[in-house]
């Protein structure tokens, strides 16, 4: 059984149709990176995926339940929005335990749950540091501990390390990468950089006006034209030659 | 250093016009060309009560004031929530936010006065206070735009993804952001019927009496006394909530 399970979703904005008859899945402890031009309804996707937007058509199957008609928080799929979003008045252990305050959780347990996520995340020692203190990547990773501590089923992320420079991106992939490994976390990355996409992901797809393709593997996702991957490999195979 | 100078000149300013203001409001036989007075007299203050209805016309300045910026502040929040929540088209908002400033002032007095002479209204504290919001509540919905940006909807999305309620949206997110700018609309709403003078004494008709009224009764009747009086408890409020909330206008005046 998959993780997730989306079947011939659709989206209507007005008259036009933003997404129309997506079908992929996602195994268990797995992550899919999904890339396409700008402006075809990938945000949009996730975003229906977690529940903040409602799908006109289309079955989402969580452990092979259906979540349409769950309340968002049920669904336990986070949404990771490209900048940070935090609470410009809390610190950093305020807005990690944010989450938790739909929770019921003793308080000794959210405490655990802190002091085991900064660790996780590399924030040992900022816990009392205000969103304006710290780096786009130090904001990056309260976030990502926001969402780790609510014990999501999937981490949704739309083009997290877009904001972030070349090395700081490199670094901070690689620490998420292995944590994501650690935890069996399952995410759906959105991207547009075909290259973040092959160094974080298992499973490709690409997502244009005609709709979804999920490819088989790796392999057949560097060989179509269209995602670009193959014209870059050729590119610095010539300028290493040269 | 520059920032220093100019705050120094900013205070040394403003302490010159409350000088000039007292002197003029306790001297006695300040004319021109001199520049002091030839002697002091306090017993003014004894008679501050009775003379002029100063008191009277403080309390019913302020009693407008408060009654006028809590509603609007208010009002205007709960607006910019509905509208927050719904999202009407965004223009047609606009157009009806900036409409009241499309129409002269003089104009929305005059239509007012016949509609509060129609309803019984005219010359009451409910015509004025009324009139006053006709132009402070769309002003406080425009001041308070600055809570209700894309960010704000991002971090009421997430908090609907973790579960979180409406009163709890509110409580932790939607209050915590709009606190400052809530206290600077109401600040400014308070400060523009505490200053009015037109509708005050168009729809008022001479039964309403606000220190406004009075300081221009005081200049039309040459007493130089009771219009620095006036003029003082006219201009101190405004400067008693600048320095209580200093930080929130010098940040929200240079977010703004």
């Amino acid at each position: 059984m998959n993780h997730l399970e989306v079947r011939g979703v659709g989206k209507t904005f007005g008259k036009e149709a933003v997404l129309k008859g997506i079908h992929f899945e996602l195994p268990f402890g797995k992550s899919l990176a999904i890339l396409g031009p700008s402006g075809v309804g990938k945000s949009t996707l996730l975003k229906i995926l977690c529940g903040m937007e409602e799908a006109d058509t289309g079955r989402i199957l969580l452990n092979g339940n259906p979540v349409e008609n769950w309340p968002i928080a049920k669904r336990k799929m986070i949404y990771l929005h490209q900048h940070p979003v935090l609470l410009p008045h809390l610190n950093v252990a305020q807005n990690i335990l944010f989450s938790l305050k739909a929770t019921e959780w003793p308080e000794a347990k959210k405490q655990d749950q802190l002091h085991y996520w900064l660790e996780q995340t590399g924030l040992k020692g900022h816990e009392s540091k205000l969103p304006n203190q710290l780096s786009g990547g130090q904001k990056q990773r309260v976030a990502l501990a926001r969402a780790m501590i609510f014990e999501p089923e999937i981490i949704l992320m739309d083009e997290p390390f877009h904001a972030l420079d070349h090395y700081l991106k490199e670094q901070l992939m690689e620490e998420l990468k292995a944590l994501f490994l650690r935890e069996k976390m399952s995410s759906i990355i959105v991207t547009h950089d075909p290259q973040e996409a092959l160094k974080w992901a298992d499973h490709f797809a690409w997502l244009s006006e005609e709709g979804l393709v999920q490819y088989k593997d790796q392999e057949a996702f560097i060989a179509d034209p269209k995602t670009g991957v193959h014209r870059q490999i050729n590119f610095w195979n010539q300028y290493q030659k040269s | 250093m520059r920032r220093y100078l100019t705050t120094v000149s900013l205070s040394l300013m403003l302490l010159t016009l409350f000088l000039g203001l007292c002197v003029s409001a306790l001297g006695l036989g300040l004319s021109y060309p001199s520049l002091w007075p030839r002697e002091w007299d306090f017993s003014f203050l004894s008679e501050i009560g009775s003379r002029g209805q100063l008191f009277s016309s403080f309390a019913s300045s302020l009693w407008i004031a408060c009654a006028v910026a809590i509603a609007s502040t208010t009002s205007a929040f709960a607006v910019r929530l509905i509208s927050f929540y719904s999202q009407p088209e965004q223009r047609l908002q606009l157009f009806i936010f900036y409409l009241p400033y499309l129409i002269a002032p003089v104009v929305l007095a005059v239509a007012l006065q016949i509609l509060f002479l129609r309803l019984g209204w005219a010359g009451t504290y409910t015509a004025i206070i009324m009139g006053q919001i006709c132009i402070t509540l769309p002003y406080a919905i425009i001041l308070q735009d600055g809570i209700w940006g894309q960010s704000l909807r991002s971090i009421v999305q997430m908090g609907l993804n973790f579960g979180l309620s409406s009163f709890q949206i509110l409580r932790c997110i939607i209050w915590p952001a709009a606190r400052g700018l809530l206290i600077l609309s109401t600040i400014q709403t308070f400060l523009i019927s505490w200053f009015d003078f037109a509708l005050v004494q168009f729809l008022g008709m001479g039964r309403v009496r606000t220190l406004t009224l009075s300081l221009y009764t005081a200049v039309l009747e040459s007493d130089l006394q009771q219009a620095s009086f006036a003029a003082i408890a006219i201009i101190l409020p405004g400067f008693l909530l600048m320095l209580l909330f200093y930080r929130i206008f010098i940040q929200k005046a240079t977010s703004i």
